[in-house]
């Protein structure tokens, strides 16, 4: 059993193996903490979320993609600050915030768009800076679930 | 990606035998699932119980799938794990699906 508090830093390529395997290496550090279930869960899915945008987009073009994320719990709130050496953020992604419209046709249900509403959805105090070349996104996840 | 599948009373259950469904194996997935489906009728009962992971790909792949069946096989969820079952309600995707809580409700259905 950890203390209630415990900082982490890990760096990872921008695959998708590489993120899978960071995700294993968060879970398994905080399978050893107090943290409740529940809220691992959640700290997984966001940092899923993230760090797949990041692959998928920021870093789609870039030859030598770096990722590090840096977690830090403080009683029952964790911050966590990730950066990469990526293209910046597009402002319609920053402000997006719905979920995809599900009221439609069968076959135009949609197969995406889910991730950053869930961030937004899981987090809060989401802050996105772009400084000399990096990305910089921090939130906060709190163990109380937020409204909504 | 490994999944395995059986039929029961015309109902084909396609068992996803990995603990995550996630951005690096969603390909594999919507590719592994049209193997199961292909080439038979009715419905699919999809069968997360091992799945204790998805992520928003996995979640889009799932529904790809069910656009693959088409509208006349239906394709229903069951055993979905706590943090599973948490992505489907926050996307609202559990409108879109019949999930039920075991594979004996599923096949009841």
């Amino acid at each position: 059993m950890t203390s209630l508090t415990s900082t982490f830093a890990i760096e990872l390529d921008g695959t998708p193996q590489a993120v899978r395997s960071a995700l294993a290496d968060v879970r398994k550090r905080l399978e050893g903490s107090d943290m409740s279930s529940e809220m691992q869960g959640r700290v997984e899915i966001v940092l899923a979320e993230i760090l797949n945008n990041i692959v998928e987009h920021a870093l789609a073009e870039v030859e030598n993609g770096k990722i590090s994320l840096r977690f830090e719990r403080s009683g029952s709130e964790c911050a966590v600050r990730i950066e990469d050496n990526g293209s910046a953020m597009p402002d319609s992604t920053l402000s997006r915030t719905r979920l995809p419209e599900l009221e439609t046709e069968f076959h135009d249900l949609p197969e995406g768009g889910f991730g950053w509403a869930l961030v937004k959805m899981l987090a809060r105090d989401v802050r996105y800076v772009r400084l000399s070349g990096k990305n910089r996104l921090e939130l906060v996840l709190s163990s109380v679930p937020e409204a909504g | 990606m490994n999944l395995s599948s059986s039929t029961d009373a015309g109902t084909l259950v396609v068992t996803v035998n990995e603990s995550r469904i996630d951005a690096s194996v969603a390909i594999q997935f919507k590719d592994r699932m049209r193997v199961e489906t292909e080439g038979q009728e009715g419905r699919v009962v999809l069968d997360l119980s091992r799945v204790e992971f998805i992520d928003s790909s996995g979640l889009g792949a799932i529904v790809a799938s069910m656009k693959e069946l088409g509208t006349d096989r239906r394709l229903d969820l069951s055993c979905l794990s706590e943090n599973v079952d948490k992505v489907f309600r926050l996307t609202r995707m559990d409108t879109v699906f019949r999930i039920h809580d075991s594979l004996t409700d599923a096949l009841a259905h």
